[in-house]
Order: structure tokens, then sequence, then C-alpha cells
């Protein structure tokens, strides 16, 4: 009995994994937000970080230079290692003074390490981090309409074809996407998806790329900044060669072709070109006819 | 107009994606290469998920969980593997805490006895199936996690133990074993539910 009762379950256990979901859509939209979420508060540490560095650096080559270092680290170090320093072994450096004293009688920070890296250390992580943070597709640079101008990043290695959730500034963008921390999506981004989901939906499942050309221009118009527009506008040039409106479909696919929204099918769009090139060269009329 | 030249671009462009290049995108942390790659393989890995985790919210959680990590994942990714394989894989490494989750939900749904939707046509049929999955799910509630997802990838995806292995990042013959244990212990565990 076991075996084929054991068969049998396992049957309709895979039965299950088959079953069609009506998620997907829903979960694609989440992975998209927190992936977004998630690089802007890594561009937001950076630019917290680098300043902050900045400025550690330049205090401390200050303190080096004006010979207040010593005072100062002897401070740190007592601090963190929760030891009280006379008052004349740190009064060195005029600068240093106000906060070696404050320090000098702080009670033990028991959540500060005893051996706290020296003052220069850090600074080598946030650069590193920024140098890296710098190779990063930088948030609002695509832009979606083919004839504008070009993203400020095109000579970066990867430019996000993602381009911003909102055409106001930056800080408004974090302010609104914090005030969503709580799971839901925002009217606009609803919005955006419902006009994203109605476009794919058309040209994916229903293969019926007169209305997914339409829907994707209403993506296009209503959403010129949304997080899938670089994807709407390449979509729109291929509905265009499939509907056979070729120069229409090339000068959607050139921006692409020319590396504007780096290298976010660059490939793609300039083997259609060529082929459209082709394909028109192959049917013009001959000379003699 | 003929087409072919077009069409042809057309194909390679949509269905020979170079994944190689894909993968740089990802490691980049591109978002647009993520929504690539979800469009082309949310369906297998759903799929794996919901063998795994015998519910539709916490399938739907692990389905999330791999693609928002998969950049970072990528980042370590040597090749080897098909990408679909990789994903399963990402899944596997993710899949303690909806296991966990699910399960316990299960408890709770089984505690209020709420009833199955039926959308077959022979009903008796369709609630054997039904019965005989959630019974499944129950009994793989008990195992470990790495022997149920020996048991998942190999008997209920039909994966080799090879494929199973290199997803589960062990070696065949501890594959082989895991689901030799596994069998044995939920052939078990059904008998006891009295399930006929």
């Amino acid at each position: 009995m076991s075996n084929d009762l054991l068969n049998e379950a396992t049957g309709a256990l895979k039965e299950l994994g088959d079953a069609p979901a009506n998620a997907s859509e829903l979960t694609r939209a989440r992975v998209m937000r927190d992936l977004h979420r998630e690089h802007r508060r890594r561009v937001s540490r950076t630019l917290i970080l680098v300043p902050a560095a900045a400025i550690l650096l330049g205090a401390t080559a200050a303190a080096a230079t004006t010979g207040g270092l010593s005072g100062a680290w002897r401070a740190v170090v007592s601090v963190v290692s929760g030891e009280r320093i006379g008052g004349d072994e740190v009064t060195t450096s005029s600068t240093a003074t106000p906060d070696v004293r404050r320090t000098a009688g702080a009670e033990t920070n028991p959540a500060l390490p005893a051996d706290t890296a020296a003052p220069t250390e850090p600074a080598p992580e946030p650069a590193a981090s920024a140098a890296e943070e710098s190779t990063e597709p930088s948030e609002p640079v695509a832009e979606p309409a083919p004839v504008a101008e070009k993203p400020t990043s095109a000579g970066e290695q990867g430019i996000s074809p993602q381009g911003q959730a909102r055409p106001s500034a930056p800080a408004a963008t974090g302010a609104a996407s914090q005030t969503a921390a709580d799971g839901a999506l925002s009217e606009a981004e609803a919005l955006e998806l419902s006009l994203y989901r109605k476009a794919h939906q058309a040209h994916f499942n229903a293969h019926d790329y007169g209305a997914a050309l339409v829907a994707w221009n209403d993506y296009i118009q209503r959403a010129p900044r949304g997080r899938f527009a670089a994807e709407a506008q390449y979509n729109r040039g291929i509905c265009l060669v499939r509907l056979g409106r070729s120069a229409e479909a090339e000068r959607a696919l050139r921006p692409f072709a020319e590396g504007r929204y780096g290298e976010y099918r660059r490939d793609e769009a300039k083997r259609l070109i060529e082929a459209l090139r082709g394909d028109a060269a192959s049917t013009a009329p001959s000379p003699g006819n | 107009m003929t087409l072919s030249k077009v069409e042809m671009s057309l194909a390679v462009g949509q269905l020979g994606r170079n994944e190689d290049s894909l993968m740089e995108r990802l490691a980049r942390g591109e978002a647009s290469a993520v929504g690539e790659v979800y469009d082309q393989h949310h369906q297998s890995v759903r799929a794996f998920a919901r063998r795994l985790v015998g519910d539709e919210a916490s399938a739907e959680d692990l389905v999330h969980d791999v693609f928002v990590s998969l950049p970072r994942a990528a980042q370590g990714f040597r090749g080897g593997s098909a990408l679909r394989t990789f994903l399963i894989s990402i899944a596997v490494n993710h899949a303690r805490h909806h296991v966990r989750s699910a399960a316990r939900r299960r408890k709770a749904m089984d505690r209020f006895a709420l009833e199955p939707t039926d959308e077959s046509s022979t009903p008796e049929q369709a609630a054997r199936k039904i019965e005989l999955a959630r019974a499944l799910s129950r009994a793989l509630d008990k195992l470990s996690v790495e022997h149920r997802v020996a048991f998942v990838l190999c008997d209920v995806e039909e994966r080799s133990s090879r494929e199973a292995a290199e997803i589960a990042g062990v070696p065949e013959g501890t594959v082989r074993t895991r689901l030799h244990h596994a069998r044995k212990k939920l052939r078990a565990l059904l008998e006891k539910e009295g399930i006929r």
C-alpha cells in the first residue's frame, strides 16, 4: 500500500505546483519595489558616509598638521577603553581641548569596542564603498523619450533603465517611499503597475501588438519616469516591428542601439535595425522594373 | 514585406538571450535584469516553491526572496549550471524560514478546518488529490529541510539525483541517502495518518 499511496500523494503534490498562480504579477511588483528601495538605501548611505569620511579625514589631517592629533587620539582611546585621562595629558592643543575635556570625564561606552580603529582607518572603507557605488547605475538617468537628452551616466557600465519612480526631487521620492514603508503600494505606484500589467498582458500573453502598442504608449505618457519606462520604450519598438511599421520601429529602437540605455537591449536593437534595413532593401523595387 | 530576417532577430533576441551578459547585469544590480529573469523563470521557481512549502502564500514569499536576493547571489555565481538551476538553489537556501511559516499556517488551517476550493469537475477525485497533497505536506513538515528538499527535488519534481545534488550543494550520494530516509519516513507518516 505504502508505495502506491506515497506515489499517489507525490503526484498530487506535483499538481499543486503546476496549478496556475494568480500572484505572479504582484510578486514581481514587490520584487522590483524592494530592489529599488534597497538601491535607494545604498545611495543614501553613501551620500552620508562619504561626506562624513571626508570631514573626518580633513579633521584628522588638520589635527596632524597642528600637532593636536596625538592628544586627540589619546582622548579617543581613553574614551574607548574607559580610562580617565588627566587634564595635563590632553590639553596639548587648543583645537583638541574642548572635546578632550568633555570626553575626559565620560563614562565608558559599552557599545564601543576596546580596539576601535584609528581615525585614519575608516577612510578607505567609505571611499571603497563610494567607488563601488559609483559604478552602480544612478537612479534618475534614463530618459524615456528617445529624442530627449542623453542620460548623464551614459559612460558608466550599467545604466539602470529604471527611471525615477517619481518626477519630483529625490528627497521627496525618498520621503514618499518612506511613508509607504508599511508595504502598501502608493496610488501612483499602483497606477503605474496597472498600466504596465495591461501592456504586458496584451504584448506577451495575448500577442495583440496593436493593443499592446496603445498600452505601452499609455504607460510612457502617464509614467514617463516609471520603473519600467525603458522596457516600455523597447517593447513599444517591438510592437512597431511586429506591425510592420519599420520606419517608426527603427526610430524607437535607435536609442537602444546607440547605447543611450547602456548595454540594455543594445545588441538586440542593433540586430533588429539591421534586419529592418535589410528587409527594406530586399523589397525595394529594382531599377529595371 | 517578408519578415524572415526580422523574425529571426526577434527570436534570437527573445529566446537566445546571452545568459552570461545577463548574469553580469544581475551582478551589477540592474533591476531590469532581475525583471527579465523573473519573466523567464518565475513559473518554475514558483512551482518548486509551492511543492516545497505546500502553501501558496509562503511560496510567493519564497519566490520574492529568491529574486530580491538574486543580484547579490549572482556576484558569487561561477557558471557551470543553468540559470534556472541556480535560481532553484537560491530557493533551497532561503527555504527554511518559509517551510516553518507554512507549517505553522497549515496547523492553524487544520485547526479551523478550512475547506479547500474545489475546482475540479470530479469532486471526489479533486477532494482526494487535495487530501493527499495536504497529508503529504503535513508529513513533509516532520522532515528536516534537507530531507524535504531532496524528496521534492527528486520525487516531486523528478530531477536526477545529480541535478538535485548540484542544487542542494551536496554530493550525489548524500542526496540519495536523504531521499531514501525521506521516503521511508513519509510512508510511515502517511500510514499513521490513516490515509487509504
